[in-house]
This record gives structure tokens, C-alpha cells and sequence, in this order.
């Protein structure tokens, strides 16, 4: 199995790296900001909490690394299920987004983020990248696992959306980013209690 | 296509790097059954592709 976690960080980088350029190049510097703000914010505080709460593990990494990963990881994920969901809709290049535009561009991203996640997690499983504490039915993934995917990738999209259309001046965009990261991460939290009340 | 218009559609030659990378990896493990899940990414790839193929269609 890939025991090398420098190999698996070298290669979130590698691929990180043209998305990082892509948005700095169509959305700007500001824009850029605010998504690394959103998606970093959100997946470090969300991850902590599943690794530290003992669902899974990622198998042979330090916490140091684990934030690393999945802060650079969820951007390989998030942001080109975003890019299909917004060009698909015709709203990539629209600037003033409705609040109803934001959040159907926000479940579209979702669900393909989930449908990517359905053949990406079984493989990282297979490889023992990470181990999930209980099997799923899914090659090993549990279902709340999807569920969750379901509900970060909605809370990044929407508070990107958001705060690039809402926000005026960069200190609004990052004080809107901070509120969007702590109640984005909120509601995942939420989501999650409620799938483990209803022992799914 | 020019260069712009390519620049614009790197996520998805990124997603599409992923899935390819996955493969690769079952590959090498031997995880040959996991490799038919990767349809499921490739379907919005397809999606994808034929949105934009559309477009350069009505635009001409």
C-alpha cells in the first residue's frame, strides 16, 4: 500500500497548484484569497474534528500533516466540481449571483463532488490512505461519509459564492470569509450529529 | 480552441489528471474491481465536454 505520505502530499501540490493559477487568473488575487480562506477554513476544522473524534485515521500521518493534507486535498475536490457546476449552469462569468443561483450552483457542486468521492474514497480505502473505524457498505465507505462530502463541499461553495458576490473590499470579503468558515463548519458539525442520531 | 480558452479549462483537465492517477493506482494494486467506479467521475467529464463542445457550436 502507499506507506510514502510525502508521495501522497506531492502529489496534492502537484495538482493544487494549475487550480490555485486557474482561479487567480479568472476570478483575481482577492477571489483567490477568499476561496483558499473558505475551503482550507472548512476542511481543516471539519477534518480535525472526524480525526480527532476517531471515525477514521489517516494511516501514518502527524496531525501536522493531516492539516497540510487536507487543506491543500479538499481544493482538488471542491473547486473543479464548482468549475462543471457553474459553467453547466451559464454562471461562471456572471458577477452579481442571486442568492437562489448561489445555492442551486452550490447543491450542483455538491452532488458532483459526491459523485467524484464515490470512486476516490474506495480507492484511498483500498490503498489504506486513510482507514474508516467502521465499514461501509459502499467498498468499505460508510454512507454518512458521502453525506458529508455532500454537506463541506456546499458549505465552501456557498460561502465562496457568496462572500465574492456580497463582499465589497477585501476586509469585508475575509471578515465574511472568517463568519462563512466558522458557520460553514457549524453546519457540518450539525449535519454529522444528526446522521449519527439517526445511525446512519 | 487558443491558449485562453484551454487556460479556462484546466479544473477539468485536473479532474480528469485525478481520475487517471486513481486508475493508475488500481493498476499497480491490483484494486482492478474499484476500476469501473471511475465511469461514475468520467459521466460529468462527458457532461462537461459536450457543454463546452455546444457552445463553440451556437457560437459559430
Amino acid at each position: 500500500m502507499i506507506q510514502n505520505i510525502y508521495f501522497t502530499l506531492l502529489s496534492v501540490f502537484v495538482f493544487a497548484i494549475p487550480l490555485i493559477y486557474h482561479s487567480y487568473k479568472f476570478q483575481g488575487v482577492e477571489n483567490t484569497i477568499i476561496l483558499l480562506l473558505n475551503i482550507m477554513g472548512i476542511a481543516i476544522i471539519v477534518e480535525l474534528i472526524g480525526v480527532t473524534s476517531g471515525a477514521y485515521i489517516y494511516t501514518g500521518q502527524t496531525l501536522i500533516l493531516v492539516t497540510i493534507f487536507v487543506g491543500i486535498g479538499w481544493i482538488l475536490n471542491t473547486y473543479p466540481s464548482m468549475h462543471i457546476a457553474l459553467y453547466l449552469l451559464g454562471l461562471y462569468h456572471k458577477e452579481n449571483l442571486k442568492t437562489k443561483e448561489i445555492l442551486i450552483a452550490s447543491i450542483l457542486s455538491a452532488s458532483f463532488g459526491v459523485i467524484y468521492d464515490l470512486f476516490i474514497d474506495p480507492v484511498a480505502v483500498a490503498l489504506e490512505i486513510w482507514v474508516w473505524s467502521r465499514e461501509g457498505p459502499w467498498y468499505g465507505v460508510p454512507i454518512f461519509n458521502f453525506i458529508g462530502w455532500f454537506f463541506i463541499i456546499f458549505s465552501m461553495v456557498f460561502g465562496y459564492l457568496f462572500t465574492r458576490t456580497r463582499g465589497e473590499f477585501l476586509k469585508d470579503k475575509l471578515l465574511m470569509s472568517l463568519v462563512s468558515v466558522i458557520l460553514g463548519s457549524l453546519f457540518v458539525y450539525l449535519m454529522m450529529m444528526l446522521c449519527v442520531h439517526l445511525g446512519i | 480552441m487558443d491558449e485562453k480558452d484551454l487556460q479556462f479549462h484546466i479544473p477539468i483537465f485536473v479532474f480528469l489528471g485525478l481520475i487517471i492517477l486513481h486508475v493508475i493506482l488500481c493498476i499497480i494494486y491490483s484494486f482492478v474491481q474499484l476500476i469501473p467506479l471511475a465511469l461514475l467521475p468520467l459521466s460529468l467529464a462527458v457532461i462537461y465536454i459536450i457543454a463546452v463542445k455546444r457552445k463553440g457550436w451556437e457560437s459559430k
